[in-house]
């Protein structure tokens, strides 16, 4: 079972691929109502970088994630309420491994650094300005311990580049520029103030 | 079963300002950390806390004036610098009411910040890939209702960007809250500079790199005396001022600052 629970398929959702990190394992489930879940043996799939989204997510069991998704990478919308994380959401392709289109989201810290891992190889290739999407594959997993425990990082590598599939689409490009400077770079931006959400006491965590 | 470097040297945690030290000045570093010998900060170490102090009064409480705020944080630096024989004391003091003002009115616009368990700082414990001992610190303010967590830091000069060794420290809370922006506030008596820390990853790994540079070093003796006396101290570097400092060096390595001309 993914970390992330399967919406029905129908209406605007696209059928999911979830990666579930205390495993370390692929899972995504044909598209059709009350399929079952299963294994991605070989998790090798066209990467929609271009349409790479980052925005908030809130994953509650038995219902589709609510998202609010920022205006573009470099710009975070504000944060809609408790609960709710940060994370990113993109879509990938493959008939053979992942039976067509699905959607990857995650919120999970040690995911996302593996996706800002992919998609600064995606930036420094030179194929990328030719305009084709990276074939990526998940290559390994790398075990993260910290107070939660063991988790699993999934490792992308490029294999490949190929033009845009028909059954992946889009091609919205608004997010292909590097969403900051590297560091150390010009002088940083100020930052403003995010939005108030609330004025009321800050939540207690931990 | 062998114990690693660190364990051996009676080191149980890392820390970002130990491994910036270990950068900068890696023969204080040894002094501290294998001889146990401490060292004094100067008035601008404490103006810093003075402000942090008075800023954290005003943003999680703010029913706070700025006034009170601003003298919170005096309050603090004369406690701070009662014995202190620093002549930049009067100097850093002038600057704390308006680095106070200047702080609050900008990070007040981020609400109030989370607290954890009653405490107003976040304690971090995180454990990176190939260091075999966690890195520990705290955090400033985190703002849980925007993902955003901000640390503070007091000038004399407004910086740019964030520097290297801040990046660093970023990094590592990151890597303990990777679903959170780190922004750094630059603050100065005149003005303030927030800044997001724009690519973690690549400071965490320059964090590794410092850590196994250490684990190295460690690994070379089990004598702490023969570690430090390996290297040998920069006494014209600010970081040696502090006359406790600059005492210890003159036991250690048996040296007095070279004359001026």
């Amino acid at each position: 079972m993914g970390f992330m629970s399967v919406p029905s398929s129908g209406g605007d959702f696209k059928v999911f691929v979830s990666y579930n990190a205390k495993a370390g394992r692929w899972y995504t489930k044909n598209d059709g109502k009350d399929e079952p879940m299963f294994e991605v043996t070989d998790m090798t799939a066209v990467f929609d970088m271009p349409g790479l989204e980052t925005g908030w997510f809130k994953f509650s069991s038995g219902v589709a994630p609510e998202k609010v998704m920022d205006p573009s990478l470099a710009e975070a919308a504000p944060n809609p309420g408790a609960d709710f994380k940060r994370g990113f959401q993109i879509d990938l392709y493959s008939e053979k491994n992942l039976m067509g289109l699905r959607e990857f989201s995650s919120t999970a810290g040690i995911v996302i650094e593996a996706m800002n891992n992919l998609y600064d190889l995606w930036m420094a290739a030179p194929e990328n300005a030719s305009g084709k999407l990276p074939v990526v594959r998940c290559s390994g997993v790398l075990p993260i311990s910290n107070k939660h425990g063991t988790n699993y990082q999934p490792t992308f590598e490029i294999v490949g580049w190929t033009d845009r599939p028909a059954g992946l689409a889009g091609g919205d490009t608004k997010s292909a520029a590097p969403a900051s400077p590297p560091p150390a770079a010009a002088p940083a931006a100020h930052m403003p103030p995010p939005a108030q959400v609330s004025a009321s006491v800050g939540a207690p965590v931990f | 079963m062998s114990r690693n470097a660190f364990e051996r040297h009676g080191l149980d945690h890392l820390s970002a300002s130990s491994i910036n030290l270990f950068v900068a000045q890696p023969a204080m570093w040894a002094m501290q950390k294998l001889m146990g010998r401490k060292t004094g900060v100067g008035a601008a170490a404490h103006r810093g806390t003075a402000v942090e102090a008075g800023v954290e009064l005003g943003l999680f409480d703010p029913a706070r004036s700025v006034e009170e705020c601003q003298q919170a944080a005096l309050s603090r630096f004369n406690t701070l610098t009662a014995l202190s024989a620093d002549p930049a004391v009067e100097k850093e003091r002038s600057g704390i009411a308006p680095a106070v003002a200047v702080a609050l009115k900008e990070l007040r616009q981020y609400g109030i910040p989370g607290t954890a368990e009653g405490s107003r700082q976040h304690r971090i414990e995180v454990e990176l890939p190939g260091v075999p001992v966690p890195f520990i610190g705290w955090l400033d303010f985190w703002f849980p209702e925007h993902g955003i967590i901000i640390d503070l830091k007091t000038q004399g000069r407004l910086s740019s960007k964030i520097s290297d060794p801040h990046a660093r420290q970023g990094a590592i809370y990151h890597a303990a809250h990777g679903n959170n922006e780190i922004r750094f506030a630059y603050v100065t008596p005149q003005k303030i500079g927030v800044y997001r820390l724009e690519d973690p990853r690549l400071h965490l790994d320059r964090v590794v790199s410092i850590a196994k540079s250490i684990e190295r070093f460690l690994s070379l003796s089990d004598d702490p005396a023969a570690l430090t006396t390996a290297l040998s101290p920069d006494l014209d570097s600010f970081y040696w001022n502090d006359a406790g400092a600059r005492a210890a060096a003159q036991e250690i390595w048996g040296l007095t600052p070279e004359a001026a001309p």
